[in-house]
């Protein structure tokens, strides 16, 4: 087991380039989560991790050893892909075994192996089949496997569940979570989604465009989203922001018409502009005195109810607990606590902090 | 109604298909039992009064100096040039494919050289051929011929191959990695076992590419020692008394061999020709 440090690392794809000088410290056993949008160059950074792309500049350490110029074979590290890639002529059980058919090993350890990790991994019954005769879910648990029979220094994982069924993902997510628990060795894994970052991670890294965003923990990130993208990617429903103006005294806001008061830091200037960020699960209704709400559209999904309406000309949600009683079309007054509302400024994107 | 027209139509259509190719089919199996009167007779005879199968045991039996020694080492030549250069190709194309499809770097244009030496006409190349097979002394022999067969078939390996091969994942190739394979044991234990239906559809039409041949064998070969089947049964018809017979039965004869491989190597020949189009 060892850490990942990524060092001012850039890659170009012929002159362009992609990721603009990253660097990230991932500690020996930590689950650490990229989460991006598509095409913001996490799968690059990954492969870039497992040695299948080369590093254009700057530094990867697996442990101590820089690994710039070293073969994915010789990184020991195992990797699931988004597509499984299981080998189709060889069974589960080949599949399974075959690093430690390659790293020399007798067929008997070889076998015993392979046992111990389908049987923890449910796959026993299955040994024998083909992937072409599994599910989508058992070849998913197959790739799994094949990693963990290696015992390697670093997982990667690339959006291995964006190819199940939601509620097979839901599943197979926690599934990831325990066997971490049992195996805590050190894991990088990719996804766009950020409920699954946000469930999995011990840390995560939020990547944009070619650039990381923040990285810290999941209330961190929740709590004290450095800029605007990171407020407005995490949780969901998404932030709500509003343009602002900041009071003489700073302590309170112009929204539209209406006073609010924030707690803004001391550097904070008088009259600045600003980005008021809440979210919806802070917005609660009350009965006169608030933040004048007209109440658009009311959907109920059970345990919530989203309510989506507008402050002047700005659409915003409010997500309530229960059923709402408010109904579309009635006007309403709404009050978000100071300390859940995110001040951000609005020509930087950066949180006034 | 409609549907029954169609189907009729259709039916039509393959019987029409069917016909046009096996008719001359058909009319060398009728000359090759037939007597040469029979052929010669005016008006036409078209059924002869009796069969006669006598050259299909003449062609087969190796007797010195008769057609049949003449035959038979030509059907050994054409096999060891055939089979030859198809096996060569394979072990040079299959290399240059993998390379072609997954080394980095700007190989399209060397691809695109590769193929346009398959559309080269041969009289160009025969020149220069001669001349370089004269110099190392190995005009007329069985393995020089498959050599040059080479210079047909391997274009066109490499070509197939690189298409099977660019419709196999990369991941896979990129999970033997991180399983600790190196080149040549993600080639061996991954990627060539799953190219067995390309490698053999690649083998198939090496061998009938050269199978056939008769412009590079008719220039390089000049005896028993190397002659081809294309080119025997040429000098079959340039006899002084040409045996029409003889003839059309040499011609059925070295037919069999690679109607009966493409017949048993179908179901491979369809999968190799496919692949891509449907994801296994
Ligand atoms: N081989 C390549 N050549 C050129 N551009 C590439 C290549 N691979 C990825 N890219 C580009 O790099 C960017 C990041 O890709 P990727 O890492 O796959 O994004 P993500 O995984 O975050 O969706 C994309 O804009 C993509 O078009
Ligand atoms: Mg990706």
């Amino acid at each position: 087991m060892s850490g990942v440090t990524i060092n001012n690392v850039k890659k170009a794809y012929g002159g362009f380039e992609i990721l603009h000088g990253i660097d990230a410290e991932i500690q020996d056993g930590e689950f650490v989560v990229l989460v991006g949008p598509s095409g913001c160059g996490k799968s690059t950074l990954l492969r870039m991790i497992a040695g299948l792309e080369g590093v254009t500049s700057g530094t990867i350490a697996i442990g101590d050893r820089v690994v710039n110029e070293v073969h994915a074979k010789d990184r020991d590290i195992a990797m699931v892909f988004q597509n499984y890639a299981l080998y189709p002529h060889m069974t589960v059980e080949q599949n399974m075994g075959f690093s430690l058919k390659l790293a020399g090993r007798k067929a008997p350890a070889i076998r015993t192996s392979v046992e111990q990790v389908a049987g923890f991994l449910g796959l026993s019954p299955l040994l024998r089949r083909y992937p072409r005769q599994l599910s989508g879910g058992q070849r998913q648990r197959v790739a799994m496997g094949r990693a963990l029979v290696r015992n390697p220094k670093v997982f990667l994982f690339d959006e291995p569940l964006s190819n199940l069924d939601a509620k097979l993902r839901v599943q197979m997510r926690s599934e990831i979570k325990s066997l971490h628990r049992q195996f805590p060795t050190t894991a990088v894994y990719v996804t766009h989604d950020q409920v699954e970052a946000m469930t999995l991670a011990d840390r995560i890294i939020v990547m944009c465009g070619g650039r990381i965003e923040q990285v810290g923990t999941p209330g961190e990130l929740y709590e004290q989203p450095a800029n605007l993208f990171v407020a407005g990617f995490i949780g969901s429903p998404a932030m709500n922001f509003l343009p602002g103006e900041l009071a003489d005294d700073v302590t309170s806001v112009l929204l539209g018409e209406q006073r609010v008061s924030v707690k803004a830091p001391g550097h904070a200037k008088p009259r600045q502009r600003v980005t008021v960020g809440f979210r919806p699960e802070h917005v609660r209704f009350c009965d006169s005195g608030g933040i004048h709400f007209k109440v658009a559209d009311v959907e109920f999904t059970g345990a919530n109810s989203y309510v989506t309406g507008h402050i002047g000309r700005e659409q915003i949600c409010a997500s309530i607990g229960g059923r709402a009683h408010v109904k579309a079309g009635q006007s309403a007054s709404i009050a978000i606590d100071p300390a859940s509302i995110h001040l951000f400024d609005t020509t930087t994107g950066k949180a006034l902090a | 109604m409609r549907r029954i027209f169609w189907r009729i139509a259709l039916y039509t259509s393959v019987l029409l298909v069917t016909t046009i190719i096996l008719a001359p089919v058909c009319w060398m199996f009728i000359m090759s039992v037939s007597s040469m009167t029979d052929l010669t007779a005016r008006p036409m005879q078209w059924l002869p009064a009796t069969m006669d199968f006598s050259r299909y045991r003449m062609l087969l039996t190796f007797e010195p100096n008769s057609p049949g020694e003449i035959f038979l080492l030509a059907l050994r030549n054409t096999f060891l040039a055939a089979a030859g250069a198809s096996i060569l190709s394979l072990i040079v194309g299959f290399p240059a494919a993998y390379s072609f499809s997954r080394l980095p770097g700007r190989r399209a244009p060397l691809l695109y050289l590769v193929l346009s030496t398959y559309m080269l006409p041969s009289a160009a190349l025969i020149l220069p051929i001669y001349i370089a097979l004269s110099a190392f002394g190995l005009l007329n022999t069985p393995f020089s011929l498959a050599v040059v067969y080479c210079s047909i078939v391997l274009p066109f390996v490499v070509w197939l191959l690189t298409g099977n091969l660019n419709t196999l994942p990369r991941e896979i190739d990129q999970a033997a990695a991180m399983d600790g394979a190196n080149l040549w044991q993600t080639i061996r234990h991954v990627v060539l076992p799953l190219s067995g239906a390309a490698i053999g559809t690649a083998a198939l039409f090496g061998l009938l590419l050269a199978w056939d041949e008769f412009f590079f064998s008719l220039i390089l070969t000049n005896d028993l020692r190397a002659k081809t089947l294309s080119v025997a049964i040429a000098d079959f018809a340039a006899g002084r008394a040409t045996d029409y017979p003889l003839i059309a039965t040499a011609g059925l004869l070295s037919a069999l061999p690679p109607v009966f491989i493409a017949f048993f190597l179908q179901r491979s020949l369809v999968k190799g020709l496919a692949a891509g189009s449907v994801k296994g």
